[in-house]
């Protein structure tokens, strides 16, 4: 069985020791030269006349010496003379460094050895086998016992050992400070009472995983060392409380117990842990389901001041008999508490809570993941710790809703890492608070349905910090917003979208980390995270398409630069009224969350190469996305001018988040919207590498099918709705609504009519991710609701489809701006004859080509709902 | 004003602060209480060396000092680093004898930042030579007979495997 090493829980074999109360450490130094183990040498005298450092006296010597790394250097000065051989032999095999089996078989054999230069063994004070553990065996183990003065040993993972080697040698170390018999699977009682008689000095042990050390060990250890500071038994499943009462009124020292998983641990042992252990710094009491509130000190209440023992529980000793246990009243605070682990005490209620940190204020690493029982009022009191609050899990917490939140955001802002796994209660309005965080490094997010890309814009925009996000089952989250992301975050390391329907695709998770082997087919499917060099390649991979498509499209970004009106809604740092919030919060995420998309965006537009105009028909292999996907993809992004044009012409901020919204949205349905040359056919059958694959959830065969047809935007505008792109459909995409000034009015009323609609917004779709069938009912009913906002739908696709049309051919040779005033021209013609198109009463439903969608088709959802959605 | 005396029975008049850079001289002036006209003997120091020792006094005044205690726990691995200032490291080129003897005089006036300045100096001369280098570089007589050097060799080849 192997155990992680996590470097703050098993830091046994750290520095860290000699800190509060250690005294000092004799043996730490080496400041005399090494003993002979034969009649001495020869003086060394003569060397004195000729060579000036001979006058250096040998603890100088030995000073040098220290500021040597390397143990090769070590080896070389060793053998310069007598004196240096004396002055150096000590500080290389002080703490050796054993990297490979065979340098821990060679000096295992030489320690056998009778005659030698030197008592080796002896000058060996630390022993580190970690990097050699799984071939390390009991024959070259056992060597090792001749190491009369070691003081830490670390056997993390060494699970060849047998009972009765550990047994034979732990005993053999009485200097031993600290030892780390992590998984070192056949530690027994036996070797831990060998070990606990003789190492009186024992200041640290980890016990983790070692099954076969029951009551006994620990009782030794118990009533033996009394030094101890760090006492780690996780994974001793069949501890009881016997000997942790005992450890915790013997050991007054202790700083940190780590007892996760010791199922059979009940509130009475935690309780002597409050009463006793004054220096506590760490607990970790994860998986300890026994546990209740009454392990925890109760709340300090006024009226209970009268109690008159400050430092011991009146009821302790006695509560053990008692089916019941009082509350545990204690008149002290903790204020070395910094961490403190729960995790899966599902028994344990805001009353604990509340009781921990009146007694505890300055923890710093709070774990209260699957403490399922908590709400809002423990949040509430989390904000108490304030700046002291660095870590917070509370994954599972279902209950906590966005307005603890918002304070807990607020009163601890030096927070680094929070996890609301599972909060499904949060909302965007949640990561709008938490984004505002300083120093916030790391963010779990993992399935909290109702967070959409507004939540991704919010911590891009606010974050150079971050460094890990997790946003696994966010199923509203887009491709689109993501790149925005990774192009503001450029410290993130790790970013996982597992079950991300939008991430769902090869050309996507050809960047992510292997799957656990441990998973199941239909887990590894949906596995997608992306950590270190994977996030830099899906960061170059994003880049290069969006900019391939945003180069090849005809826009004209000049008008858009050259916007005043649009510079002055940048402000940087919106203060958002109190009293506006909450309205906004129900009506649109936050009011810089539409500019920082645009900011986004701007990069990609950029001003067009005439040259590379030219370039687009005879697109070349190297750059494989099919010249009919760019053309179509151009067509899309050719509306954003004019969107941002007509939102900059009115200040109205929310059409631009429609309009950015809309690049995401639009861009998988304009595909579909023209037939393809061949040459598009061939390449996306052959392995859709390209860019434009990702912008659709559809699986790769279906894209295959459809390259195939002659589609009408109607039936795109379906799929708006129904695919995986739901997040939008409230909203009429943004670019229609803005095309033309009269319709941006018209939504405007509408908006402002209705503000708490969800067809106004899209922030307030159902909680659970689109699954597709009953999302397309919904949709239909909301469009239905609205008449004018499908007639501006409509609109928008045909403009769009008409767009595709000049667009996707070779553009004119001309110069850049006779081209874009056509395509503007274009743009116009298409809006009028699509207006009257749609006066002239073209249902929104008529799909022609349904049919022979479903004639190819494709068995999947999303395919189903498409032409469900199409009648 | 301090009057420092050398074993060559120079005398050199500095100003306290840049005295107190040496534990052992700090000491004494406390004990021996303000305002003494009396100069310090320094009998393990010449002329020669303590005029740069106090070159490096002068440039450091005013930086704190360790704490006493410190370097006792502290100086094994944690601060092992080797690299020296620029000023240090230009302070510190001399001849071996001078290095030497600055290290020595660090040493017994306990300035402990000149001590590690010529400690690592050293150490760096060192890094990256064989033996025999080394033996060249200081001047020293290999006194090891061949059998010793061999089996020595041998213990220790462990920590020669990269």
């Amino acid at each position: 069985m192997k155990y992680q090493r996590l470097p703050s829980t098993t830091s046994l074999s750290d520095e860290d020791y000699e800190e509060v109360y250690s005294k000092p450490d004799p043996s730490n130094i080496t400041v005399a030269p090494a003993q002979w183990s034969r009649p001495n040498p020869p003086s060394t005298r003569r060397n004195s006349r000729v060579s000036p450092i001979s006058c250096l006296p040998p603890e100088i010597l030995i000073h040098i010496l220290k500021h040597i790394h390397s143990s090769r250097d070590l080896v070389n000065s060793l053998q310069v003379c007598h004196t240096w051989c004396e002055c150096s032999v000590e500080l290389l095999w002080h703490k050796p460094n054993l990297n490979k089996y065979f340098t821990v078989e060679k000096m295992a054999r030489l320690l056998a050895v009778p005659d030698q230069t030197f008592t080796y063994a002896s000058f060996i004070r630390r022993l580190n086998l970690i990097a050699v553990a799984k071939d390390l065996r009991d024959d070259i183990f056992c060597n090792f016992g001749k190491c009369d003065r070691l003081e830490r040993l670390t056997l993390v993972n060494c699970y060849q050992l047998s009972e009765a080697a550990i047994l034979q040698t732990l005993p053999c170390f009485p200097n031993l400070v600290a030892v780390d018999l992590t998984g070192v699977v056949n530690t027994s009682d036996e070797a831990i009472i060998g070990l606990a008689s003789v190492a009186k000095r024992l200041q640290g042990i980890n016990l983790t995983g070692c099954k076969h050390v029951f009551d006994k060990g620990v009782m030794a250890l118990a009533l033996n060392c009394p030094l101890l500071r760090r006492v780690k038994l996780s994974g001793l499943e069949d501890l009881t409380d016997k000997p942790l009462r005992v450890l915790f009124k013997s050991c007054s020292l202790l700083l940190e117990i780590e007892l996760s998983n010791c199922k059979l641990v009940t509130d009475i042992a935690i309780r002597d842990s409050w009463a006793h252990s004054t220096h506590m710094r760490e607990m970790r009491l994860s998986q300890c389901t026994e546990l209740t509130d009454t392990a925890f000190p109760a709340p300090i209440r006024r009226d209970l001041k009268g109690v008159s023992e400050p430092t011991v529980n009146p009821f302790a000793s006695f509560a053990s008999e008692s089916a019941d246990l009082f509350p545990l009243i204690i008149n002290r605070t903790f204020e070395h508490l910094r961490m403190l682990d729960l995790t899966a005490c599902s028994q344990v209620t805001d009353d604990a809570i509340e009781g921990i940190i009146s007694h505890a204020p300055k923890i710093r690493n709070l774990v209260l993941s699957k403490c399922s029982l908590l709400t809002d009022r423990s949040v509430e009191n989390i904000c108490k710790l304030g700046r002291h609050l660095h870590y917070l899990h509370l994954g599972h917490a279902s209950k906590i809703t966005d307005g603890s939140v918002r304070t807990l955001a607020r009163s601890c802002n030096r927070l680094r890492y929070v996890d609301f796994a599972n909060c499904h209660l949060l909302t965007d309005l949640a990561v709008f608070e938490l984004a505002a965080l300083p120093k916030l490094r790391r963010i779990g997010l993992v399935r909290v349905p109702q967070l959409t890309d507004e939540a991704v814009f919010a911590l891009a925009d606010r974050h150079a910090t971050l460094e890990r996000i997790h946003l696994s089952y966010c199923d509203q989250i887009s491709v689109m917003a993501i790149h925005f992301l990774l192009q503001k975050l450029h410290k993130l390391t790790h970013l996982s979208l597992t079950g991300v329907t939008a991430f769902r695709q090869p050309e996507l998770q050809r960047f992510c980390r292997a799957a656990p082997a441990d998973y199941n087919s239909a887990q590894q499917n949906t596995f997608c995270v992306f950590s270190g060099a994977g996030v830099v390649q899906l960061r170059a991979y994003l880049t290069e398409t969006f900019d391939r498509i945003t180069e090849q499209n005809g826009t004209d970004d000049t008008e858009y630069e050259d916007d005043g009106d649009n510079e002055e809604e940048e402000t940087p740092e919106p203060e958002i009224d109190p009293d506006l919030e909450e309205h906004i919060s129900r009506t649109l995420p936050s009011n810089n969350s539409h500019i920082t998309i645009q900011r986004g965006h701007r990069p990609n537009w950029r001003p067009r190469n005439s040259s590379e105009e030219h370039v687009l028909p005879t697109f070349p292999t190297d750059r494989p996305i099919p010249n009919s996907l760019l053309a179509r993809l151009n067509a899309v992004m050719e509306t954003e001018p004019l969107t941002v044009r007509a939102s900059s012409s009115s200040y109205y901020s929310r059409s631009i988040v429609g309009a950015s919204r809309n690049i995401t949205e639009t861009l998988p349905i304009i595909e579909d919207s023209h037939s393809p040359p061949p040459s598009d056919v061939a390449s996306n059958a052959s392995g859709h590498s390209n860019g434009a694959g990702f912008f659709r959830s559809y699986q790769e065969g279906i894209v295959h099918s459809r390259a195939n047809e002659v589609r009408t935007p109607d039936l795109n505008f379906a799929e708006i709705g129904h695919g995986r792109g739901a997040v939008g459909v409230g909203v009429p995409p943004g670019s229609i609504v803005n095309t033309t000034s009269t319709n941006f009015q018209m939504r405007r009323a509408q908006v402002d009519s209705h503000p708490q609609s969800s067809i106004a917004w899209p922030y307030h779709e159902p909680a659970s991710p689109p699954l597709t069938g009953c999302d397309a009912e919904q949709e239909e009913k909301e469009q239905e609701c609205d008449e004018r906002d499908c007639a501006s739908k409509e609109l928008h696709e045909s403009v769009r489809a008409a767009l595709a049309g000049p667009s996707g051919p070779v553009p004119p040779s001309g110069s850049r701006g006779r081209g874009v005033k056509k395509s503007l021209r274009n743009t116009i013609n298409a809006a009028e004859q699509n207006i009257s198109s749609f006066l002239f009463g073209r249902s929104p439903a008529q799909t022609r080509s349904s049919t022979s969608d479903e004639g190819h088709a494709a068995s999947s959802n999303t395919r189903y709902t498409t032409t469900k959605g199409g009648h | 004003m301090i009057v420092l005396k050398t074993s060559d029975n120079e005398t050199f008049t500095v100003e306290r602060d840049v005295a107190e850079r040496s534990v052992l001289i700090k000491n004494m002036l406390d004990d021996i209480g303000e305002n003494s006209e009396q100069a310090i003997p320094l009998p393990n120091v010449n002329s020669s060396v303590l005029k740069k020792v106090l070159e490096y006094c002068e440039h450091h005044r005013g930086e704190p000092l360790p704490a006493a205690d410190a370097d006792t726990s502290q100086d094994d691995t944690r601060k092992r680093t080797t690299d020296i200032s620029e000023w240090d490291q230009k302070f510190i080129t001399v001849d071996q004898e001078m290095l030497f003897e600055i290290i020595l005089a660090a040493n017994y006036l306990d300035i402990k930042s000149l001590l590690d300045v010529g400690c690592k100096t050293v150490a760096n001369m060192i890094k990256g030579k064989t033996p025999e280098e080394i033996r060249k570089l200081f001047n020293i007589v290999n006194d090891f007979t061949p059998e010793e050097e061999a089996q020595i060799k041998k213990e220790n080849e462990w920590a020669e495997d990269r």
